[in-house]
């Protein structure tokens, strides 16, 4: 059977007007400040709402009978990036549905749609009752619960009338709030502020009247794992009366929020003399993650920091002076280079997040408009302080260029890049001592994902490791490649 | 040990409740030849398989590319 192909686009109008529709206001869809740090580097489109942008890809008629539902998201959606839905009959029953969306070259949903649970989602058990369990309003702000297996969390919900407009055609309400209900529990109950919600089966009730308000919802966490978040929920929404309108299971990520770097892990010393002043050091990409860190244990060793950040300062404090200037600013980087005078080194450090990506003749586009932005986020600070520089360069790579990341050729490519450029500093300016650094994973807001929090290595190791070496002297001139990848705590 | 067919069955049906109730694999696929089959697929699956299974499969299992066949072995030298 031939498929139904349709692009398909978010706006970031339609993201809030979802968020305000089905309650879900979780910052990671709705706050640009907040989701630039997170691992996807900007707003996301909430899952739920590009389950129902997919079912329209469905012919009306059938898409007027779905009241079951099965989702998966490997990947985030941004707004007012093109998608491509496909829409094909199941080859198992033909009365069952399988949608699939690809974009960035990569499948980033699955929806299985039919117009009853028995087929697609047998099954399905509610939360256990809790009784006297108290029911609470509305949440405006995202909860942070602790995520304890067995608590039953009750509450009200109910749906704004906007949500239809924003639905395609004749999808029945009962769905659409059973949709908008997963959002609203994975986005602000559990987990809440740091979520990621990976899969949901739906199951809405059957009978044909659209008339029917949600008013409550129960859940229960089922499963918690430690090692990368994924936490499985039942839940069960219903009618004023207690009448059930829809039953779910819920798969979502937790999300641990990365602390600032140590700073006595990192050699600074907060009442000790300082240390013997070494140089200047303007390290690109300096308030989070392992720029932070590296910018304080430069400090530690004596030199005076400069960092530029373009997202707000993180939590990076103490010897280090901060600028708020974004790499790729021409003329920022040309005035902050006449402001700071000569410099001994440099470190480019800025990265853009990479989502994650499949190389395809249609996603090739957006592979190389990745490239070039991170290529102009080393070239740009390069071009503008090179000339001052005396002492040493650091372009920081990554260990992904010798084991390539599946899901991140765009990554791989634009470090190679700014490989090419270190290479060209070394033959250029021979007296400098360039450096390429190929880190292992380091677990900072970059890689707080599932996959990246399992077995990664703390900044503050390598940039210790790192801030020695440049520190003592021994390193010469030329061009040298660092990869750290088995440092240990002991060894630095 | 539980028998080899009711195993077979029981592995399926974890393939299907990830990757889709229309998956059909063999022991020889891979995330190479599985649609979807990315890393965030491979955590799902590898919770999914201690879940059904009740083992618990070693931390490298979460991150490393395997074949269906190759997790089953996994599985069943983490078995009772």
């Amino acid at each position: 059977m031939a498929s139904e192909r349709r692009e398909l686009r978010f706006t970031t109008s339609d993201v809030d007007r979802f968020a305000a529709a089905s309650h879900d206001v979780n910052p990671l869809h709705v706050d640009p400040a907040f989701a630039r740090v997170t691992p996807f580097g900007g707003c996301v489109v909430h899952g739920a709402l590009v389950a129902i942008g997919m079912l329209g890809a469905l012919p009306a008629a059938e898409r007027a009978g779905i009241r079951a539902l099965r989702a998966w998201f490997a990947g985030p959606v941004i707004p007012d990036a093109a998608a491509l839905v496909a829409a094909e009959r199941s080859r198992k029953a033909p009365d069952v549905w399988e949608l699939k969306l690809t974009a960035r070259g990569k499948q980033v949903a699955r929806v299985l749609a039919a117009p009853d649970a028995a087929r697609i989602a047998p099954g399905l058990e509610p939360p256990a009752p809790a009784a006297g369990a108290v029911r609470w309003p509305m949440r405006r702000t995202p909860a942070t619960p602790s995520l304890s297996t067995g608590a039953v969390t009750a509450g009200e919900y109910s749906t704004d009338d906007d949500l239809v407009a924003l639905a395609p055609d004749g999808l029945h309400r009962t769905l659409l709030d059973g949709l908008a209900w997963c959002s609203y529990v994975v986005g602000m109950e559990i987990p809440g502020l740091h979520s990621l919600l990976s899969a949901f089966t739906l199951a809405s009730d059957p009978g044909p009247d659209p008339d029917r308000p949600a008013a409550a919802f129960a859940i229960e966490l089922r499963d918690h794992d430690e090692r990368t978040g994924q936490l499985s929920i039942r839940a069960s929404l219903s009618e004023a009366s207690g009448a059930s309108l829809a039953v779910a299971r819920i798969e979502a990520f937790a999300r641990t929020p990365i602390e600032g770097p140590d700073a006595d892990a990192l050699g600074v010393r907060a009442h000790a003399p300082a240390p013997a002043r070494r140089g200047t050091a303007v390290v690109i990409g300096a308030s989070r993650g392992f720029g932070a860190a590296l910018s304080l244990a430069l400090a530690a060793r004596g030199y005076d920091v400069h960092g530029t950040h373009s997202a707000p300062a993180g939590p990076l404090s103490g010897p280090v002076t901060l600028h708020r200037l974004d790499a790729r600013d021409a003329a920022g980087m040309t005035r902050l280079a006449a402001d700071i005078g000569p410099i001994d080194g440099v470190v480019l450090n800025a990265a853009l997040s990479p989502l994650s990506m499949g190389l395809t003749a249609e996603a090739a586009s957006d592979l190389s408009a990745y490239v070039a932005t991170s290529l102009e986020l080393g070239a740009v600070p390069l071009g503008a302080l090179l000339a001052a520089v005396t002492d040493f360069v650091v372009v920081c790579s990554s260990s992904a260029l010798s084991a390539p990341p599946r899901d991140w050729p765009h990554y791989v490519a634009a470090k190679a890049a700014l490989e090419g450029l270190a290479s060209w500093v070394a033959e250029t300016y021979p007296e400098l001592r360039t450096v390429i650094l190929r880190p292992p994973a380091m677990r900072t807001e970059m890689t707080n994902t599932p996959t990246g929090r399992i077995a990664p290595v703390a900044t503050e190791t390598i940039a210790t490791w790192v801030a020695d070496r440049l520190a003592d002297g021994e390193l010469p001139a030329g061009l040298t490649t660092w990869e750290p990848g088995t440092v240990t705590a002991q060894e630095r | 040990m539980i028998a080899d067919e009711q195993f077979d069955q029981a592995f399926r049906e974890v393939f299907e409740e990830i990757f889709g109730w229309d998956v059909e694999v063999t022991d020889a696929d891979d995330p190479s030849s599985v649609e979807g089959w990315d890393s965030l697929a491979q955590i799902r699956l590898v919770h999914e398989l201690e879940s059904r299974f009740g083992v618990r499969l070693p931390d490298d299992a979460l991150l490393e590319r395997q074949s269906v066949g190759s997790l089953k072995a996994l599985v069943l030298d983490h078995g009772e």
